[in-house]
């Protein structure tokens, strides 16, 4: 493989698209967020991956490098903000950008793959208007319209769930956004049930092997934590609300065979005026960081424990013993800068200063004694984070867990993850494999082999993006010889902005 | 498990009865006030209006000066009355399409039937505060509120 940095060429490929950011027509001369990042592109390829999409519809057939498995079948779905500017006024935040859901498929020698703008009622409603008009998570454009629910402003940018026969976008405070699976046009805002349209369902939602769905959102002005329970079927079992004052911000949680489990971080919602949603919050680290512990068959009986403050995005798993001791597994942090620092220095241009350290823990809770107790996963002191797990033992006892790393903080090219790796629990052993220096994976995921034993036979398979070659790949591991890098590997014909979260829908 | 509804006190309000061009009753011919309501999606149902000053406001608990309920009929509907004196007040409207007396709302309270306040303020993850809402009536007033979901 070569990597070479050329913005020129990038630029050609992409250029004879229609822009995003200049079919909103206006500018907002000045806005000093916009300004310094495009300065900074100039001389950070890495930069690139956090530009906007250079088009809103993608399309392209490659061919696959080495051998692609007979036996992976499927589509792998992504999503992630793409659209990082609107008008000349450019998001403050990484989380802020409007979704773009992407599809890769395989024919056995050709990847294909397909990329749109999800059209949620906000990207239509700012695209026709040629500006920002609404606040997003963390900006706030000039004069922004009242926003008189959380779908008005539901950018569709975060996750994506295939269920039921539906393809869902998902953000973190609204309603999912159904997409057809083909074509990915944009279907609409979606509503489980008319009972439960319009209520938050975050973009973690946990899918038994049995495909029982569970999952919960923040109501934060309303100080309510919604609960979801939801059959294979779509069709809602049960909903609920627990009082949860002040509100954090959860991201995900875990689910075993008798709880769900939820970590709520000192990130508490205090002053919501005049400010972004994520301004609204202040990290209090004196206060410590709650777990909520809620009955799957009767969501009125919950427990609440604690733990010292810190800061999880993601857990790869939760599982829980006869006894009433449940396992699970986050990458946590002390503090959440990466949400507050460094993920808004990205959308100025600029490296963030420090790398904030993510460790793998492993969490105990103790239902009998009703305490919590969390320990370091493994020795190794790297950056670890999106966990993952094979889909079939989710909500049950885990032994593997792929992430992404990070190593070498000082050599690094760039302030992303740089490899990544395969952690098996009983045996202690992680192995890993690093990309060449100019590229950055993005989440990798488990993909088991059809019929073979849970954790066993699979591949790991994930995209990344090469600020060398200005190109974003598709790869795909060997679970068994990880270490020994790709056995197949695609090269799309263009980069695409750098995403969040995918599952593969076999 | 307890439901939490944010707009309950626009519920419980209705839920007593409403009166229809309530509680004028004194003697001096007052001038006219108009609500033209925008966007009735459907004839089904009943619209429920009340205007009232910042007493009678959200959780604040005084006497609307004015409530009452209309059949829907799709398209724009006008409210007519003469029980409005002079002063400051705010005007609420859902369509009950149902007919189940209430403003049905999901399982964390937010409203799933159309509903529009004075200056169509919608208010930011909640209802809309009196300040945003407030309008002044003297003379012959005329205002608008369109519904939405």
């Amino acid at each position: 493989m070569t990597y070479r940095t050329n913005r020129r060429e990038f630029l050609r490929h992409a250029g004879a698209a229609m822009s995003l950011a200049g079919a909103a027509g206006t500018t907002i001369a000045g806005d000093p967020v916009q300004n310094a990042f495009e300065q900074a592109l100039t001389a950070t390829p890495w930069l690139n991956a956090f530009a906007s999409a250079q088009q809103n519809d993608y399309r392209s057939t490659v061919e696959i490098n080495g051998r692609w498995p007979d036996e992976l079948r499927g589509t792998l779905y992504r999503n992630g903000p793409a659209r990082h500017e609107v008008g000349g006024f450019r998001y403050r935040h990484w989380f802020d950008g409007d979704g773009m859901l992407h599809a890769y498929r395989s024919d056995g020698t050709r990847l294909h793959h397909r990329a749109r703008m999800i059209e949620t009622p906000k990207y239509q409603a700012e695209t026709a208007a040629g500006r920002a008009l609404y606040p997003a998570f963390d900006s706030v454009p000039p004069n922004p319209a009242e926003v008189s629910s959380a779908d008005a402003i539901n950018p569709a940018n975060i996750s994506v769930l295939p269920h039921h026969g539906k393809l869902l976008a998902l953000w973190e405070a609204g309603s999912p956004l159904e997409v057809d699976a083909e074509t990915l046009d944009t279907l609409g805002v979606y509503a489980f049930s008319d009972e439960t349209a319009g209520a938050p369902f975050s973009a973690h939602p946990r899918v038994e092997p049995d495909g029982t769905l569970w999952n919960f959102g923040y109501l934060s002005s309303a100080g309510l934590m919604a609960l979801w329970h939801v059959d294979s079927s779509g069709r809602v079992v049960k909903t609920g609300t627990v009082p949860t004052a002040p509100m954090g911000m959860p991201h995900d949680f875990v689910v075993t065979s008798r709880h769900l489990v939820i970590l709520i971080a000192p990130l508490h919602y205090r002053t919501p005026e005049g400010t972004s949603f994520l301004g609204a919050h202040e990290w209090e680290p004196d206060h410590p960081a709650k777990i909520l512990v809620v009955d799957k068959n009767d969501f009125s009986a919950y427990r609440w424990l604690e733990l010292p403050a810190q800061w999880v995005f993601h857990f790869g798993n939760g599982w829980e013993e006869k006894n009433g001791i449940i396992h699970f597994d986050g990458a946590r942090a002390d503090s959440p800068a990466l949400m507050f620092d460094d993920f808004r220095a990205l959308m100025r241009g600029e490296r963030p200063r420090r790398q904030t350290s993510v460790r793998q823990y492993r969490y105990q809770v103790d239902l009998r004694r009703n305490i919590a107790t969390e320990a370091p996963m493994f020795d190794e002191r790297f950056s670890t984070e999106f966990p993952t797990i094979d889909p079939r033992v989710s909500c049950r006892r885990n032994d593997r867990l792929v992430m992404l790393h990070r190593k070498d903080e000082k050599q690094a090219l760039h302030p992303m993850f740089c490899g990544v790796s395969l952690y098996d629990m009983k045996a202690d052993k992680l192995r890993s494999f690093d990309y060449p220096p100019t590229v950055m994976p993005e989440e990798h995921l488990f993909v088991p082999t059809p019929g073979s034993e849970p954790e066993s036979d699979g591949w790991i398979v994930g995209t990344a993006y090469d600020f060398g070659n200005l190109r974003t790949e598709l790869n795909v591991f060997d679970v068994a010889h990880l270490e020994d890098g790709p056995i197949a590997r695609a090269e799309l014909p263009y980069a695409l902005p750098f995403g969040l979260h995918g599952k593969f829908a076999a | 498990m307890r439901q939490i509804n944010r707009y309950g006190p626009i519920l419980q309000l209705f839920r007593q009865v409403a009166l229809a061009f309530g509680l004028a009753g004194s003697g001096t011919a007052a001038a006219e006030f108009t609500l033209l309501i925008e966007n009735v999606q459907t004839a089904e149902g009943d619209l429920y209006i009340s205007i009232g000053d910042e007493t009678a406001f959200g959780d604040a608990g005084g006497k609307h000066a004015v409530q009452t309920i209309l059949k829907a009929r799709a398209g724009s509907m006008r409210f007519c009355t003469d029980a409005l004196t002079d002063g400051t007040y705010a005007a609420q409207v859902y369509h009950d399409v149902n007919g189940n007396g209430e403003l049905d709302s999901n399982f964390v309270g937010m409203p799933r039937e159309p509903w529009g306040f004075s200056n169509n303020a919608r208010g930011n993850f909640g209802p809309p505060k009196f300040a945003d809402t407030r309008f002044e009536v003297k003379g012959d007033t005329r205002i608008s509120i369109r519904l939405e979901k």
